[in-house]
């Protein structure tokens, strides 16, 4: 049915692609796709439990959960950022066998189930973990502790400031470094001075992609971290709890997330896919 | 302050061979075809490529020297590289951009921007200080990027085809300006370019360049009367051949001979013919006083200023000027079989050594 109204009226109406008819086989599915992207998040608008929201939110497990989240989000931010640019600069410039396999590796926790990165951290930082005896040994212990949500956090999200920063050094080629280094600027000053602040737009926006990504956290954080409400229990883990016991709360910490993300998405205005492909 | 440099090094499509030496004051231009190894000389003396054999020495000091393993770094060099695209750092603005190279140098903050202001002043920019690179124009950016380089008080100029980028009318004003430049720059300079009038009126003296070797140095009017290289005779409008002289006559390689002056030498020679030398014939023109006679074939005809430069095949090839009227009143067409003829006394000839 669709199809056919379509048919009849579109060309008249897209002057922008004048030519012929509307090519229907792509415009099908590319509804369904809206539909299938779109319908679930007015979902959660259309059930909101509007009236009590704010008895919701103002419950001090939401508060917790809430300041517990963007604190964990900002520190794996900030050491994303600090390890982050250095490795997607090595990554970019530097020259040297196995460049390639270290570019899979660093990459791979975007792909990875976040469940398998958990457990993986276990086997780093758990008391049965390759770091575990040195750890205990220095009375330090990280599983089940916000620290663990920090490190589970930083482990799924940093890779996208790396592959977002990797890609808009490979994009700025060498001819200001060279430039600077016939100006007798070192390799540390022609860091700071040309490098950073040219690929500093594509920084932020890696940044800030990182910090949306340990918002959400899930998997590695409840794997590795556990789900103890004022250490750990960050607003996605208290979003699946929630849902269990008071599905209204549930809702709400979802419109809060919903609302956080869509600043973050607002704040980058299409700066990330920029920020790719200017390479 | 001289540079001293015989250096070597293989790149993917071509190995770059020159040895060559500048002295303090000097300006030598470096001329050739695209790909003829200009930029890749320029970056190895820069140091940003290294050389897999040979040396490079500045003022009795060692830069580079492949045997002994010693190799200085572009930032110990002091050279002042101007590039064909300025690459000016587009976050700084002009005044920034020509500190740079002094902070470097470990120069204060307020002492750099100072002295960095003087050079701006210096080549009439004192206005555009604040402004960034994306915001000047082809020739200003030229100016800070000269300023840029020679702030730093280099010990050797670099300058990477410096006018390309600029428009004509642009072009003629910085070219003045930039001799002047370079003459008051008390090292050597070393400017690459593929403009004639460039290397005639910037260098001292000419060394050009093809397929990464040294064709010929010499003074450009030197140059322009006897070239060695078909590049350059394009460059300067003169047919080039080469080939074996015997008993005055010069077989040239590739087919065909030239009758040349009766006192030329045997053996290899280079002869040069000046398109307007040449005279066309509808038929064989007979006895005459020119003793080159042969048969052509037009292959292309394009205006050059207020002449027709006719293109024709030979053996040999040769390109011949004449006018717009004679060129209409013979009719002249590409495909067209006609005679082509040359006085001896036109040809002059010169072996490949003593050019």
């Amino acid at each position: 049915m669709i199809a056919g109204q379509r048919r009849g009226s579109a060309p008249k109406n897209r002057p922008g692609i004048g030519r012929g008819r509307l090519p229907v086989v792509l415009l099908v599915p590319a509804l369904v796709g809206l539909v299938f992207l779109g319908l679930p998040l007015l979902a959660v608008l259309i059930r909101a439990p509007w009236s009590s929201l704010g008895h919701l939110l103002s419950e001090q497990t939401v508060g917790q959960a809430l300041r517990l989240s963007l604190e964990t989000a900002a520190i794996a931010t900030a050491v994303s950022t600090l390890v982050g640019v250095p490795t997607a600069w090595v990554l970019a410039r530097l020259r040297f066998p196995g460049r390639r396999l270290l570019r899979t590796v660093v990459t791979l926790p975007l792909v990875l189930p976040p469940v398998v990165g958990g457990v993986a951290l276990l086997y780093v930082f758990g008391r049965k973990g390759i770091l575990g005896p040195l750890l205990a040994d220095l009375g330090i212990s990280i599983p089940f502790t916000t620290a663990g949500v920090v490190i589970a956090e930083t482990f799924v999200a940093m890779p996208f400031l790396v592959v977002t920063v990797e890609g808009a050094l490979i994009g700025q080629d060498e001819r200001f470094e060279e430039a600077a280094a016939t100006l007798g600027a070192g390799a540390w000053t022609t860091f700071r001075r040309v490098t950073l602040p040219l690929v500093a737009p594509s920084v932020g926006a890696g940044a800030v992609l990182c910090f949306a990504r340990a918002l959400g956290e899930f998997g590695a954080t409840i794997t590795f971290a556990g789900n103890l409400p004022g250490t750990t229990q960050t607003l996605p883990l208290a979003v699946y709890i929630g849902l269990e016991t008071n599905p209204n709360a549930a809702i709400a910490l979802s419109l809060l997330l919903l609302a956080v993300s869509l600043t973050i998405l607002f704040a980058l205005r299409g700066r990330w896919a920029g920020g790719m492909v200017r390479a | 302050m001289t540079l001293d440099a015989a250096v070597r090094l293989r790149q993917d499509s071509f190995t770059l061979d020159v040895s060559l030496a500048v002295a303090a004051h000097e300006v030598l231009v470096i001329l050739g075809p695209n790909g003829a190894g200009k930029s890749s000389l320029l970056r190895v003396l820069a140091g940003l490529v290294p050389i897999e054999e040979g040396r490079i020495e500045m003022d009795g000091e060692i830069w580079e020297d492949a045997a002994l393993g010693i190799r200085r770094p572009p930032q110990g060099r002091r050279v002042g590289v101007v590039f064909q695209d300025y690459r000016l750092f587009p976050h700084l603005s002009a005044l920034e951009n020509i500190a740079f190279g002094l902070r470097t140098g470990g120069m204060p903050r307020a002492a750099a921007r100072a002295t960095a202001g003087a050079w701006l002043a210096r080549a009439g920019l004192a206005e555009l200080a604040g402004r960034r690179p994306g915001t000047l124009s082809g020739g200003q950016a030229q100016r800070v990027a000269m300023a840029r380089a020679l702030a730093f008080e280099p010990a050797l100029m670099l300058l990477d085809e410096p006018l390309a980028a600029l428009d004509a009318g642009t072009r003629a004003a910085t070219r003045s300006e930039l001799r002047h430049q370079l003459t008051a720059f008390g090292g050597p300079s070393l400017v690459v370019t593929h403009d004639p009038i460039e290397a005639a009126t910037l260098g001292d003296r000419v060394l050009v360049l093809d397929d990464g070797k040294v064709a010929q140095t010499g003074r450009f009017t030197d140059l322009a009367r006897r070239p060695a290289t078909p590049y350059v005779a394009r460059l300067v409008g003169l047919n080039l051949y080469r080939g074996q002289v015997r008993g005055a006559v010069l077989h040239v390689d590739g087919g065909g001979t030239l009758a040349v002056p009766d006192r030329t030498a045997d053996g290899e020679s280079l002869a040069t013919i000046p398109p307007s030398a040449v005279t066309l014939h509808l038929e064989e023109p007979g006895r005459s006083s020119a003793r080159n006679q042969w048969a052509v074939l037009v292959e292309s005809i394009e205006p050059v200023g207020d002449r027709v430069r006719v293109a024709l095949a030979g053996p040999p090839a040769i390109h011949a000027d004449v006018t717009v009227e004679s060129a209409t009143t013979l009719g002249i067409r590409p495909g067209m079989r006609i005679w082509a003829s040359v006085k001896a006394v036109s040809v002059d000839a010169y072996s490949p050594s003593e050019r």
